[in-house]
């Protein structure tokens, strides 16, 4: 069963959106578009602190045990997860899996010790590319701030073979662009993958997520913008705003958004009827 | 006053389970206190990790024969995932250890199906459930309902008659809960499983009541 996965941005105490990971707009309060997701039919929400280190964990930590009390669907963390520790602290806030991305770059054997501590399959991966000027995926850490010297190619079977549950994958020139998924990147590695698989970045319409979810080994995709864009413009949308981050977005630009409305439950129906297996 | 006793077995995300109870009205004490246990109208007994550090504490805190106490005095049981698991005679997960054995059978790896399923069991899977008027956990609830799984090991159970649902794993029917008299496991999160796990938690919630 393919799996709609709700993906929230978390600086501070808002929501927020960019655009190739860069430009975040405040959209509002995370635990509101999280309890809307989930009654919304969502199958999972990350939640990814994106300035993780800057800001103080306690709140992030206090959001994810808000989170897992009235939200009863599985809720994956990752930003800024360096340690065993820092796992711990984030599974009993009530996280049910973490994802791991610049630690696990930086020394690969992280995973190795978490997924031994806690269970591989509770350990994700979460793998941040872009093209270099040979035409080469790279893997980026911090956000998409940094450049590493992993190539996907061979990122991806050194992790899995590392023992990490599931992998995430973002395409950080297609995130936020609504123009699909990157079925290029998907192409290159899809023979290597054999973990369950999760693909981010792009999804603009319910076409774009049939397309990627045809992939046998895709097991889902993770949704921001068409999510959170379309839930803001709802009738019941409310959001005090609290005065933090870029919210001229949320004030006054909201009706510029060109993208489709559309729901979790709407994309849901459009991809049984396609023939691929979801919760309905 | 009533309340509902969640066995703390370690490294655990007890949040969503409590707040799942919590919500369906009724008090939960998380302990491993075998007085407090004794005298709650139910017990829980969850786990994540593996299965030999879960019957290690178990051991630890002395609770294998409390649960069994529990168990032998007919009052409701759910065991969750791992908690689902220990309920079995033992598993191979990285040794042989012999678990609660309050139901026949082994737990094995998923790799040892040798499908072509990718191992862990991650996600949502719908469940075939055995149509019976006893049928506890899953009384109004839809006839082909989905929940949420993440696991490596299944239980080969010796006696069919004791499952109460299963799903198809690659072709290899696998149990996914079971019931004994007011015992109740299942191998799936239902804390996580959305409405329908909450249905099913509320279902066990109605034999504490009793």
């Amino acid at each position: 069963m393919k799996r709609i996965i709700s993906k929230l941005d978390i600086k501070g105490p808002n929501l927020v959106k960019g655009v190739n990971l860069e430009g975040l707009r405040v959209l509002g309060e995370p635990d509101y578009f999280a309890k809307k997701y989930y009654e919304g039919f969502s199958d999972e929400i990350i939640y990814h602190d994106c300035v993780a280190s800057l800001y103080d964990r306690k709140n992030f930590l206090n959001l994810i045990q808000k989170t897992a009390s009235d939200v009863f669907i599985p809720i994956s963390v990752g930003g800024g997860i360096k340690s065993l520790n820092d796992i711990e602290k984030v599974l009993s806030a009530g996280a049910d899996k973490v994802f791991i991305n610049s630690a696990a770059i930086k020394k690969p054997y992280f995973l190795i010790d978490a997924s031994k501590r806690f269970g591989s399959a509770n350990i994700c991966l979460s793998i941040e590319v872009t093209k270099n000027s040979n035409n080469e995926f790279i893997c980026l850490s911090n956000y998409g701030r940094e450049v590493s010297k992993k190539k996907l190619v061979d990122w991806l079977p050194e992790a899995q073979q590392l023992g990490v549950g599931e992998i995430i994958l973002t395409s950080i020139s297609h995130e936020g662009m609504g123009n699909g998924f990157d079925l290029e990147m998907i192409e290159l590695i899809y023979d290597k993958i054999n973990v369950p698989f999760i693909i981010h970045g792009g999804a603009g319409n319910e076409e774009h997520i049939y397309e990627v979810l045809k992939y046998e080994k895709v097991s889902g995709v993770a949704i921001s913008s068409l999510l959170h864009y379309s839930l803001i413009r709802d009738k019941s949308f409310k959001f005090e705003v609290k005065d933090e981050g870029n919210t001229q977005f949320l004030r006054f630009l909201k009706d510029t958004i060109s993208q489709k409305k559309t729901s979790i439950l709407s994309i849901k129906k459009f991809l049984k009827k396609k023939g691929i297996k979801i919760r309905l | 006053m009533k309340y509902i006793s969640i066995i703390d077995t370690g490294i655990n995300n007890l949040r969503s389970i409590v707040g799942a109870i919590n919500h369906l009205g009724f008090k939960t004490i998380i302990t491993n206190d075998k007085n407090k246990i004794m005298k709650s109208s139910g017990l829980i007994l969850p786990g994540v990790g593996s299965f030999p550090a879960g019957m290690k504490k178990l051991k630890k805190e002395g609770l294998i024969d409390t649960i069994k106490k529990f168990h032998k005095e007919n009052r409701p049981i759910l065991a969750i995932c791992l908690g689902f698991q220990m309920l079995f005679s033992s598993s191979d997960e990285f040794k042989y250890t012999k678990g609660l054995n309050l139901i026949s059978g082994k737990v094995k790896s998923l790799k040892s199906l040798k499908n072509k399923k990718i191992v862990p069991n991650l996600g949502w899977n719908t469940l075939n459930i055995i149509k019976h008027k006893n049928n506890n956990l899953f009384k109004k609830i839809n006839s082909k309902p989905s929940t949420y799984f993440i696991h490596s090991y299944y239980a080969e159970i010796k006696n069919r008659k004791q499952e109460t649902s299963n799903i198809n794993f690659g072709g290899k029917k696998i149990t996914t809960s079971i019931q004994l008299k007011n015992l109740y496991g299942v191998q799936f999160h239902p804390e996580k499983s959305g409405y329908t796990g909450l249905k099913i938690i509320q279902n066990f919630l109605t034999y504490a009541k009793k």
